[in-house]
């Protein structure tokens, strides 16, 4: 009896080594994205914001709103990088 | 056998669910993309880890087994219709699954998920055929003069 209810209790606890094994905060390495009214946009590459620590932004029209970088979607990804606007026209 | 299957959904669900939780952001804000569940992100974001959870739990105990059966059958239905949905009216969304699962393509994760569809057929047939067996004998003795 013992046993029986051993086993899945096994079973839990190895999956939740695994997800914690398996857990990626890193970036998606082909793709940047930036937040358009609270929805998470892909633009389409990976930006090159060169070394730093400083919010990566970009801007996708001349004289256009100005957005954040982020790595992946997640909020708490925010691309870091020289400070350069990069200039997506 | 049952068991095994038993056990197959308690690591699927567990691993499921707590790589959600732990990246709990991320998967929100992949909820948010979607166009038929940004309106509910909340509920989901919080609803589905929990349930998968609470399913998990019903394999622990032998009794409880055929209602998890049952729970796990319709959760993996009810899933396997969203990447149908994603994968028809969709752009291109990124899985909002949990840990490993998130590596697989749509259309991989679909046959993933039907796998799993049919395993929790399976493992419903398994337990209630011996009950329709169990039943039957009872009717039997019970007839006789």
């Amino acid at each position: 009896m013992k046993t029986k209810f051993l086993i899945p209790v096994l079973a839990a606890i190895f999956a939740i080594g695994m997800s914690f094994t398996t857990l990626d905060s890193a970036g998606n390495p082909s793709q940047d994205y930036i937040v358009q009214d609270g929805v998470f946009m892909p633009l389409g590459e990976e930006l090159n914001c060169g070394n730093g620590s400083i919010v990566c932004r970009v801007q996708l029209e001349p004289n256009g709103q100005i957005y954040e970088v982020y790595d992946s979607i997640n909020p708490s990804v925010l691309k870091k990088g020289n400070g350069d606007i990069k200039k997506l026209y | 056998m049952v068991e095994i299957i038993s056990y197959l959904f308690i690591i699927l669900f567990v691993y499921a669910a707590v790589s959600k939780l732990l990246d709990f952001e991320q998967f929100k804000a992949q909820i948010g993309q979607s166009s038929l569940l940004n309106a509910f992100v909340v509920y989901v974001t919080w609803g589905v880890p929990v349930i998968e959870i609470l399913v998990s739990l019903l394999f622990f105990l032998p009794k409880l087994r055929l209602a998890g059966l049952w729970a796990s059958f319709t959760l993996m239905v009810i899933f396997s219709t969203y990447i149908i949905f994603v994968l028809n009216f969709a752009d291109s969304i990124p899985c909002s699954c949990g840990g490993v699962i998130a590596s697989l393509s749509w259309s991989q994760h679909l046959i993933f998920n039907i796998g799993f569809v049919f395993l929790a057929i399976l493992g419903i047939s398994l337990i209630q055929k011996p009950l329709k067996n169990k039943k039957i004998g009872a009717t039997s003795l019970s007839g006789s003069p």
